[in-house]
């Protein structure tokens, strides 16, 4: 089915209602909106929805069958346009410095294309009446449709006033052309009135800006400008014309003289010209001769005065030449006075001279002399004093090292003889206790200082107890047992030493290792005294190299 | 003779876990010069500076990592930075850089600091890929071990081989990380899996902790370590002391031993007789005699000296500051001391004391450090 566009009645309009004879019909009729439009469908007065791009049908059997069955109702269809526009007021404003501005602002609005359904509020004194369907005359109620110029009469007046007056109120007339930051300050109070002003029913404000006439202070700076360059260009003309007369007239006077000479000349008979001719040479001849005389004057002049310079100078070398010899000979005679003067003076100079050295020679000799025996004693009475000091120094050393030594050599002697005497006096004891004792006794006493001497006590004793073989037996058996006795201590021994020799060496431990060897496993270092491990190479507290 | 420093070997770690006041080895007679967290670490350190029980950075080529890019384009190289130290104490990363040829370029690093046993991910950048062939990447970062408000700062280094197969396809080679430690570095090979043998998928399928090593010439340039002029004053650096009494400063002719690897000077007595010095510092009279009044002008710990970073500096302990070449230092500033630089402790009379240090050098090393005493003391019997 064919779909009839709907449409504005005119560019200019921005929203009017679609007229409702175009609804009434029997058969189906379809209507197009197009995207650039939206529709607004009300329904008995209520607005149903907002629609872009959409189709309606209206009219058909069914339709009219349900109207007549259920009653009818009233459909009316708003179109609106979504497309930008301008809208563009006058500016009229006085500047700071009363001068009167003009200009056009120009305001880019649109429909809010999401909520259409807002200019509803814009729609005060609409008429939805349509034409009288007769006669075709408009209604006289109300306007019909909604146009940019209703737009424009709705925001002016919150403009001129509160915007243009008042920021262009603040300028003078020769800063307002060109200056961005006032034109950004009515740019945006203009968007910011507009919007709050028309925001909620349903215009969007895109863009503001403005374009100002030419004020009276623009104008006459422009018209003076404007006579100034034709000052100047006037100015040029007259320069110009000025080099043009210059040129004009010493090209004229050079024509003139030319002039003058030619017509004197063609003046002149050929008398004429011959006497100007012939004085002409003549005047030549007596040139040259005047000439040639001034040069053989000028000759003249020059040679008397080159002799009188000559003969002046002659005259004044010999005059000094003579003057020269009489000085001489007076210059000789006082140097021969002055030598003979010298020679006396230092005659007398070189007698006192030598007197004086000699007396001088006398005395410096003594006071070396005495100097040297000076230093001399001293060196000696210092170096006695420092022997003194070293050798006291030296004796109190060794007396302190030799009493130390004496000292420790007594304690020593004084030890080994108390250790003689206990001995000796132990000794003494025993054998004073021994002297009223029997051999068993004596045996008993004598088997407590030895492990071994006790041994043979008891075998003595157990000898006695039993038989001859037994004996025999028994003192086999402890002789074996002495042997085998002597032979863990010589074992004993030699681990003992082969340890020592290890630790000397630097080796490890041996590989059986007794008491004996445990027992050397710490040294003490020689210079700072820290016990160390026997098998440490350097003192760790002083550093000192312990063996090679 | 006594042994110089070198490194610390097992002896000498056998010798301090023996006896952790030692201060020469038992066996092979080195000083043992201690960290100076040694009460947290336990570690000692060779003639350059570095503890090992601090100091361990491992650099790992992740797992999974893959990396493609086509000859004449760029490599990323993606790999974790680890602190391996056996020692609680944290290592701190100030630095990444790498190179293919020329010079270092520094590269992004957004963390700093790493846990024992913590690791973090970083990545290099190859961009010079343009030829089929071995390649290159060196990859340096800055290690730094901080105590307290001291810091010593290391270079590491890893070489990275990669060889690059295959230049005809269009999706360019896959570069696949295959094995380690070949020759001098580490290779990754790249191998062109456009060809179609399967030679493999492209990703690492184990972690591959690469080698380090130390760069001490470009701690040097970086200026990480050693001084402005190019001396090196290295932790075997011997000291010795003239016009100080005897029984005033630490032996002559040994490195720094102390357990905090500094010199405390100051007025009170030494170490060994229950003070905190380890040089004493007391005014006397130009007759010799104690100037009780003055030496009180000097702090009980008036100063450090110390080496940090190849470098011997100065910390002022004291609240009595001190004057270094005629600059007044406050408490707790430090200033790097050089050859032929003046300290006078006492602020008010400088001339009374002057410690003039003095560098005796091999090369660009400094193996003696001399402290002159100006006037000389030969003790107070204080």
């Amino acid at each position: 089915m064919e779909s009839n566009a709907l449409v504005l009645s005119d560019p200019n309009v921005l929203a009017e209602y679609a007229r409702e004879s175009q609804f009434k019909t029997f058969f189906e009729k379809r209507f197009a909106a197009p995207p650039d439009l939206a529709a607004l469908l009300f329904r008995d007065g209520a607005l149903i929805n907002a629609y872009k791009g959409t189709q309606f049908t209206v009219g058909g059997l069914w339709e009219n069958i349900k109207g007549v069955i259920g009653g009818s109702h009233h459909y009316a269809i708003m179109l609106a346009d979504l497309k930008p526009f301008q809208v563009k007021f006058p500016i009229r404003a006085i500047s700071k410095d009363k001068v009167e501005i003009a200009g056009v602002a120009t305001l880019e609005l649109q429909l809010d294309p999401d909520n259409p359904g807002n200019i509803l509020g814009l729609m005060r004194g609409i008429s939805r009446q349509n034409p009288d369907e007769d006669s075709g005359e408009p209604s006289n109620v109300g306007r019909k449709a909604l146009s940019v110029y209703d737009v424009q009469q709705r925001l002016e007046p919150q403009f001129e006033d509160r915007i243009f007056e008042h920021v262009i109120g603040r300028h003078n007339a020769d800063e307002i052309r060109g200056n961005r930051g006032m034109q950004d300050q009515i740019q945006a109070d203009m968007m910011t009135e507009a919007e709050r002003i028309a925001g909620d029913i349903g215009l969007m404000v895109r863009n503001g800006s403005i374009t100002f006439a030419m004020n009276d202070a623009e104008r006459q700076e422009f018209e003076k400008a404007r006579i100034e360059r034709e000052q100047a260009a006037m100015d040029h003309q007259l320069e110009l014309l000025k080099r043009e007369v210059e040129r004009q007239t010493e090209s004229t006077e050079v024509k003139i003289q030319s002039n003058t000479d030619v017509a004197k000349l063609q003046r002149a008979s050929e008398d004429e010209l011959k006497h100007m001719v012939l004085e002409s040479e003549v005047s030549f001849v007596d040139a040259r001769e005047a000439a040639a005389r001034r040069q053989e004057a000028e000759a003249l002049e020059h040679q008397i005065v080159i002799l009188g310079k000559e003969r002046a100078a002659k005259f004044a070398m010999a005059l000094e030449d003579e003057d020269h010899g009489f000085d001489v000979a007076k210059a000789k005679e006082r140097t021969r006075a002055f030598t003979r003067d010298t020679e006396l003076l230092e005659t007398k100079h070189n007698i006192e001279l030598n007197k004086l050295r000699t007396a001088a020679g006398i005395e410096t000799k003594e006071a070396v002399s005495l100097s040297d025996i000076k230093i001399d004693d001293a060196q000696v009475s210092s170096k006695q004093n420092q022997t003194e000091r070293w050798n006291e120094i030296a004796n109190k050393n060794l007396e302190k090292l030799t009493d130390d030594e004496l000292r420790k050599k007594d304690a020593e002697s004084n030890r080994k003889i108390a250790e003689g005497r206990a001995e000796a006096d132990a000794r003494v004891a025993q054998m004073a206790a021994a002297a009223g004792m029997s051999a068993e006794q004596i045996g008993a006493i004598t088997s407590s200082f030895s492990p071994e001497a006790a041994q043979a006590a008891i075998a003595q004793a157990q000898a006695r107890a039993a038989s001859g073989e037994k004996m025999t037996a028994i003192i086999r058996e402890l002789t074996a047992e002495s042997r085998e006795h002597e032979h863990r201590m010589l074992e004993t021994g030699m681990k003992g030493a082969s340890g020592v020799a290890a630790g000397a060496g630097g080796k490890g431990k041996p590989a059986e290792s007794g008491d004996a060897a445990g027992s050397a496993t710490k040294v003490e270092c020689t210079q700072c005294g820290k016990v160390l491990g026997a098998k440490d190479k350097f003192c760790t507290a002083c550093g000192h190299r312990m063996r090679t | 003779m006594k042994k110089r420093l070198r490194s610390p070997k097992p002896c000498c770690r056998e010798t301090i876990a023996a006896d952790r006041d030692a201060m020469w080895c038992g066996s092979c007679g080195q000083p043992t010069v201690r960290c100076m967290g040694f009460s947290e670490c336990g570690g000692l350190v060779g003639a350059d500076g570095q503890c090992s029980v601090c100091v361990e950075p491992h650099l790992i080529i992740v797992p999974g990592a893959t990396m493609h890019a086509p000859v004449g384009g760029s490599v990323a190289l993606p790999f974790e930075l680890m602190n391996g130290a056996s020692s609680d104490r944290p290592i701190f990363i100030t630095g990444l850089w790498s190179r293919e040829k020329g010079d270092w370029r520094e590269e992004r690093l957004s963390w700093e600091e790493l846990g024992q046993g913590e690791r973090s991910p970083a990545s290099v950048i190859a961009r010079e890929i343009d030829k089929p062939g071995l390649h290159e990447i060196e990859i340096m970062f800055a290690v730094a071990t901080r105590y307290k408000q001291r810091e010593e700062r290391f270079a590491f280094s890893s070489r990275i081989l990669l060889t690059v197969q295959g230049e005809g396809s269009q999706a360019g080679p896959t570069i696949q990380i295959s094995s380690e430690n070949e020759m001098n570095g580490n290779v990754i090979q790249i191998h062109d899996n456009t060809s179609g043998d399967g030679s493999g998928s492209g990703k690492v399928i184990e972690a591959i902790d690469l080698n380090v090593s130390r760069l001490d010439l470009e701690e040097q340039r970086l200026g990480l370590r050693g001084m402005e002029s190019g001396l090196r004053v290295r932790r075997s650096a011997l000291f010795e002391f003239s016009g100080f009494p005897a029984e005033d400063h630490v032996p002559d002719g040994q490195p720094i031993m102390t357990p905090d690897g500094l010199l405390a000077f100051g007025r009170e007595r030494a170490r060994e007789t229950g003070g905190g010095s380890d040089v004493r510092l007391l005014a006397v009279n130009a007759d010799g005699s104690l100037d009780r009044e003055l030496s009180l002008t000097i702090s009980r710990r008036h100063f450090d000296v110390f080496i940090e970073n190849d470098c011997l500096c100065l910390r002022v302990r004291g609240r009595n500051k001190l004057l270094v070449n005629g600059e007044t230092l406050k408490m707790e500033e430090r200033i790097v001391l050089d050859d032929g630089d003046r300290i006078m402790p006492l602020i008010d009379h400088p001339s009374m004391l002057v410690i003039t240090v003095a560098f005796r050098r091999e090369h660009n090393r400094v193996s003696t450090v001399h402290f002159y005493r100006e006037p000389a003391s030969e003790g107070t019997g204080q």
